[in-house]
This record gives C-alpha cells, structure tokens and sequence, in this order.
C-alpha cells in the first residue's frame, strides 16, 4: 500500500497518463472540486455575511438617525421649562408621602372657599414603607366641617382644582357638620429607562392639554394662619395646626 | 500488457469515450467556472471591505456621546411622560363625587327638605323630610326617571314612611346601591 502512494509511483502515474486524455479529465475534475470548495467555504459565507453587514448598516444608519433627532429635539426644549414641568407633575403626583404639599392644598381649598379647616393630625406611618411606582398608593384623611353640603361641596370643588392630586371618597352629612373623607396619592419612582435610540416625540396634545390644567390647578399657596372661614370648625382628629410651610 | 502500449487501440478507445473537442470544452467550462468563482469571491471580499459599516459605528458613537452630554434633560423628559400618563390613569380613575352631589340634589324637588345624606363611591343613603305627599310623589317619580336613563343606582331600597304629628311631617331613607 504505502508503494501506491510513494513519489515514485505517482511519477510513474503522471508520465503513463499526461498525454493522455484522463490526465486532463483528473485536471478539469480537480478545477471544479476546487472550484465547489470555493464556493461552499468562501463565497456563500461572505454572501450571508455581506447579507449581515447590509442589515448592519441599516440598523446602524437608523441608530444615528434616531440619535441625532433626539439630540436635535433635547436641544429644542428648554431646560427650565422642562424643570417647571417637572416640579408639577411632581407635585401632582409625588413620589413620596408630601405631607407638606397635602397641607397647602388643604390650606388652600380652605383659603377660597372661606371654609375654616377643623383641627386635624397627619399620620406620617413608615417612612421606609416601599411604594410601588405602578399603582397609587392612598394618604386618607377625614374632616368634620361645620357647615351642611353646600359648604363641603366647594370645598370638593376647589380640592379638585389643587395639587397634589386629591380625591373624595366619601361625604356624610349630619345635623349641622359634614364629614369629608379624602385620600391623596403618591408613587414610588418609576423605572426610567434612557433608550438613546428610541425616538422621542413631543407631548400629545393631550398631554400638553393635562399640564396646562395642572398649571391652572398649581395655586398659589396661602399662608395656614390667614385661613378664616364663615363657620367655626369641629375638631375630628387630635392634634395642632401645622405651622406654616 | 500488449493492449497497454498499442497507442492505435487506446485512441480508438479514447475516441468512444469522450472526444478532443469535448474535452477542450469541459476544460474551458471548469476554467470559466474557477475563475468566475475566484472573481465572485475578491468582488465579495472588496464590497464587504469597502462597507460603511466602520465609519457608521464611529459615527454612532459620536451621536451616542453629544447625546449623553444632555442625559439629564432625557431622563426628565421620559419622567414628565412618565407622571403625565399616569395622572391621567390616576385622574380618570378616581372617585369623583361633584357629579354624584350634582345628580342627588338634582332630583330632589321643592318642599322636600334632606335631613342628612351620606354619600360615597357606591352607596348614597339620605334621610328627607316633607310636609306635602306631593313632594314625595314627585320626588319618586324624579327618582324612577334618573334609574331609568341609568343616572342613579337601580337597586334604590327606602325605609317605611313615618309620619310626626306634632310636626306634621312625613320622613322616611332612601338608600341607593
């Protein structure tokens, strides 16, 4: 066996065969396996490669255009402004227990609508408690006014229109006082996620529309001392007045 | 061993199984193939080496780093998104008792004096009061119309009418569900 595939014999193959004609077949058949070698190994491989680089392109050239549009859009907006923005929905919707914005508004609503506010506590609870950012979580306090539905409706009404954001959840009136149970919210930081080449648009008129209200709905904040009110209040929970913030 | 070195009968055999002329044409065909082959794969090779693909990612990175220098300004922004979207959820979704008080003190007509209400999410429950039957009758009437178009609670129960003599006025609850 090893004598088949020595020098000498493969000399001996070529110069029995050279002139011949299977000489040249060997040679052409050698050309087209090499040929299909190149084909598999080399040239299908850089087809689908260059098919990847394409799409590489593609995506990369999206990718900048992206970029540079929310370059172009971040630069257009102003920095204040935005803080402004900020500082209200914040305030609106904030992200810890603000006890200090719940007061103002109580102080407030009670400043327009000329309705004495009754003594009442804050219970501050655990401030290490985690909040979630999805769903709100409830501040509830409850009021005893002196007055009959009328008077605790305006009081509603104006809440209404005053941040932090505030709800009603109940009203029960009696003889001559109503009790008024409020809640207000508050979240836990949602989990921003700067995504460069996510393409940012500009407020919906929606939202425009929801920001300017809550523009209308950021008052200006009385001081708690000047409060007065037609009628005397009721104290339901114990506890001084806050000083003023 | 004679047949292996008579040359006129292995032409002869030659020539049956494949001709010069074909052979000629089988090799220009592999030649043809080798080489468009080998073209095909430098065409490949240059048009891939010749992709803006590097130049595109160093333009990347410096978009990526002019917008990094305002990252503050993003991450605000997705943040004022972020607390718009959800005081709309939270604006939409809660509680608004102006329009229930609204539709209460709509439905009650004159002469019929509401002696306490307690009104919540759900449940409106108040205690009136009236010296005309009239009133009264007119009051349920109001009552069933509002059902009807769905402004009020359907499940409405009322207490049994009681009547003061020295008064003489008729009180009774009603209380909506």
């Amino acid at each position: 066996m090893q004598q088949n595939f020595s020098l000498a014999t493969i000399k001996l193959y070529y110069f029995t065969f050279k002139d011949t004609v299977y000489y040249t077949l060997f040679v052409i058949c050698l050309f087209f396996l090499f040929g299909i070698v190149l084909l598999f190994q080399i040239v299908i491989p850089q087809f689908s490669q260059w098919f990847s680089v394409q799409q590489e392109v593609d995506v990369l050239r999206k990718d900048i255009a992206a970029i540079q549009e929310n370059t172009r859009f971040l630069s257009s907006l102003d920095e204040h402004q935005l803080d402004n923005d900020l500082g209200i929905v914040t305030q609106a919707y904030p992200f810890t227990n603000d006890y200090g914005g719940i007061m103002n508004a109580l102080a407030l609503a009670s400043a327009r609508t000329g309705l004495a506010l009754p003594n009442f506590s804050l219970t501050v609870g655990d401030i290490e408690q985690t909040v979630s950012p999805l769903t709100p979580t409830l501040y509830k306090l409850s009021f005893t006014f002196a007055t009959d539905v009328t008077g605790a409706r305006r009081f509603i009404d104006e809440l209404s229109k005053i941040l932090p954001i505030a709800a009603v959840t109940s009203i029960a009136n009696g003889a001559e006082t109503t009790r008024v149970d409020l809640q207000f919210y508050y979240h836990g930081y949602p989990s921003v996620v700067i995504d460069q080449k996510k393409k940012l648009v500009s407020l919906t008129p929606k939202e425009r529309d929801l920001l300017s209200e809550l523009r209308l709905w950021q008052g200006v904040i009385p001081a708690i001392g000047d409060v007065s009110g037609d009628e005397a209040p009721v104290a339901t929970s114990g506890g001084a007045f806050p000083p003023p913030l | 061993m004679s047949a292996d070195i008579n040359l006129s009968i292995r032409k002869k055999q030659e020539k049956g199984f494949i001709t010069s002329s074909q052979v000629h044409k089988l090799r220009l065909v592999a030649l043809i193939f080798l080489f468009g082959v080998a073209v095909l794969s430098a065409g490949l090779f240059l048009i891939i080496a010749a992709s803006p693909l590097p130049q595109l990612r160093e333009e990347e990175q410096r978009a990526s780093e002019t917008l990094k220098s305002q990252q503050s300004k993003f991450g605000k922004y997705l943040l004022l998104r972020e607390q718009l979207s959800a005081i709309q959820v939270l604006l939409n979704t809660r509680p608004d008792l102006r329009k229930t008080i609204e539709v209460v003190f709509a439905i009650i007509p004159q002469g019929l004096q509401v002696s306490g209400i307690e009104i919540s999410e759900k449940h409106i429950s108040m205690g009136v009061s009236t010296a005309s039957l009239d009133a009264i009758s007119s009051f349920f009437q109001s009552i069933q119309d509002r059902a009807v178009q769905k402004v009020v609670p359907t499940s409405i129960s009322t207490s049994s009418i009681g009547y003061s003599a020295s008064t003489g006025e008729y009180s009774f609850t009603i209380t909506f569900d």
